[in-house]
């Protein structure tokens, strides 16, 4: 009766890191306060709060990036994205400059995402160390091949700008030649009664 | 000092670049009289912006006290992220200010207006290539239109972060039409083909027609791409305002005091959304460099379809009114008419090029439009 306790406890547990690994696989990589930080980040990506990643940035930099400013680039960045089906961390790297952001003690953190959307997705998280070696985000980033999403905006969007427009043109003209000619007959007929 | 905090020492470097960016828009509108109406405000709330210690842009938030949010703040969040409101009333006004009449009388336009938003998917595409994420990309493509309010609209659902920089944009190279067009015009046509001389006049259109068109119009649009509706909504119900001949009052308000209000509102919002910290860096030198991208293949896919309308053309057609198709309402139908005159002493080619120039209008509005429903944005 104990031995199928502990082999139900270990399944679960087994269950557990099953299930529980694809969301971050091999992040170990990673010191264990910024691992934490990117289980929070992406706890609250895949659960569609992404205004909620402000509270993740650092105090320096909020005082450089306003609450709005980053809750209007994540919106552009993950929105229409969705939930993770995997996700490995495949690089980790540190910097002292990263894009925009003044010199620092950066974490660069890039993971293979599978997206149901996107199943070759990259995320690029970076994280700013701070003095007593705890971490703050900084930056975030996904980016998948976005061509062929990119081939169909451009070829529907074309076309439909082409046919709505060529859609006008020909009802414009037929209103046209209709109210034209309705014109007409109503000046015709008013002709004979002024004679 | 004085017992106050003072502005002096909290000045940073970036705020006072970009204090000098907006005393350039404001010079270049007094002096040089470039869209004074969009680039003197939007200079102003750039100033005020980067001015340090104001509040100014402070937003409106449920943890902020009363009185505690800056009113271009308010500006920001209420009219621009939030219920993205000001844009659409300067569709409104516009409709209101617009005569559909010479696109009416010759329907060829709305074809010109079309291709001329071949540059918002040729910039569109640059963007991507840039890194750009999609969303970002289609804000830039859509300064191609050279439509102010429909960059603001579909950027501030897109990518608000870039907002103040796509819209600066957009003015920006509707004022220097005069410059980017013209160059692109010769290089794409012919002596010969620029003199060609058209019918001056067009058809008298009847004020049946003018009604009618801004309702079925936008039926066909909004019901094609039902996200355009904010816009094409309200520039077709100024238009039927206008047109109806019986809401004068409604209409003159829409045409003076109401775009005048809004106009205000608006321009100093995208000035407050500039300041220097979201502004200068190398992404936006490629934001500027793409929609000048876009704006010069806007008029050079119009031009290309004017050539092909030319050729194709029983009566006489002149290829330069494909670049009014960009939506720089009356300039690039001004630049048309100025380099067809310069050219043939006889050619009178505004009212056509007013047909494509207010097609380019709708045709931008469509394209912000598909934008926005390829997101399914909801608002």
């Amino acid at each position: 009766m104990m031995l199928r306790r502990e082999f139900f406890c270990c399944l679960a547990m087994v269950l557990v890191l099953v299930f529980f690994k694809p969301a971050m696989g091999g992040a170990s990589n990673l010191p264990p306060d910024a691992e934490r930080l990117c289980r929070e980040l992406f706890g609250l990506l895949d659960q569609g709060k992404l205004k909620e990643t402000y509270e993740l940035t650092s105090p320096a930099f909020q005082k450089l990036e306003s609450r709005e400013n980053w809750q209007g680039r994540m919106i552009s960045e993950r929105e229409s994205i969705g939930q993770s089906q995997s996700r490995r961390l495949v690089k980790v790297e540190k910097t002292d400059k990263f894009a925009d952001l003044p010199a620092g003690d950066y974490l660069v953190a890039v993971f293979e995402t599978r997206f149901s959307t996107h199943p070759d997705s990259r995320e690029t998280v970076v994280m700013e160390t701070t003095g007593d070696g705890r971490h703050g985000l900084v930056w975030y980033q996904v980016r998948y091949n976005m061509w062929p999403e990119a081939a169909t905006i451009i070829g529907n969007g074309l076309f439909l700008v082409f046919f709505i427009m060529s859609l006008l043109a020909a009802l414009t003209w037929l209103v046209g030649r209709i109210v034209q000619s309705a014109g007409k007959k109503k000046a015709a007929s008013q002709r004979p009664r002024k004679g | 000092m004085f017992g106050i905090k003072m502005g002096f020492a909290y000045l940073t470097l970036g705020q006072a670049v970009m204090i000098l960016v907006g005393l350039g828009f404001i010079y270049l509108a007094i002096k040089k009289e470039w869209e004074p109406y969009e680039l003197l405000p939007i200079g102003a709330g750039m100033l005020l912006a980067n001015l340090p210690l104001t509040g100014l842009t402070t937003q409106p938030s449920p943890e902020l006290g009363p009185g505690m949010a800056g009113f271009l703040g308010i500006i920001l969040k209420y009219g621009l992220y939030t219920w993205t409101i000001l844009p659409q009333f300067i569709f409104f006004g516009i409709g209101a200010l617009t005569d559909f009449g010479p696109m009416i009388a010759n329907p060829r336009s709305f074809l010109l207006g079309a291709a001329a938003q071949i540059g918002i998917y040729a910039s569109f595409a640059g963007a991507i290539w840039l890194g750009f994420n999609i969303k970002e990309a289609c804000s830039i493509g859509i300064i191609g239109g050279a439509d102010g309010p429909t960059t603001i609209y579909t950027t501030g659902l897109l990518a608000p972060d870039i907002m103040g920089i796509t819209a600066t944009a957009a003015y920006s190279y509707m004022a220097m039409v005069a410059i980017i067009q013209p160059p692109i015009i010769r290089a794409l046509t012919s002596k010969k083909e620029r003199q060609i001389q058209m019918k001056p006049m067009l058809r008298r259109v009847s004020r049946t027609e003018k009604i009618l068109f801004p309702i079925y119009a936008s039926i066909i649009i909004i019901l094609m791409i039902p996200k355009s509706a904010p816009l094409v909504g309200m520039l077709f119900l100024g238009n039927l305002f206008r047109e109806s001949g019986v809401v004068e009052r409604l209409s003159d308000t829409a045409q003076n005091e109401l775009i005048n209000i809004i106009t205000i509102l608006l321009m100093l919002g995208i000035g407050a959304s500039m300041p220097a910290e979201k502004v200068l860096h190398g992404r936006t030198l490629m934001v500027l460099f793409l929609g000048l991208a876009a704006f010069a293949m806007g008029t050079a896919g119009g031009v290309l379809l004017g050539k092909i309308m030319s050729r194709l053309s029983k009566e006489p057609f002149n290829p330069m009114l494909g670049a009014a198709g960009v939506s720089a309402v009356p300039m690039s139908a001004r630049i048309v008419q100025n380099l067809g005159r310069q050219e043939n002493k006889k050619n009178h080619l505004l009212m056509h090029a007013m047909g494509a120039n207010v097609a380019g209008v709708i045709g931008s509005a469509v394209a912000g439009g598909y934008f926005l429903s390829y997101f399914q944005k909801l608002f």
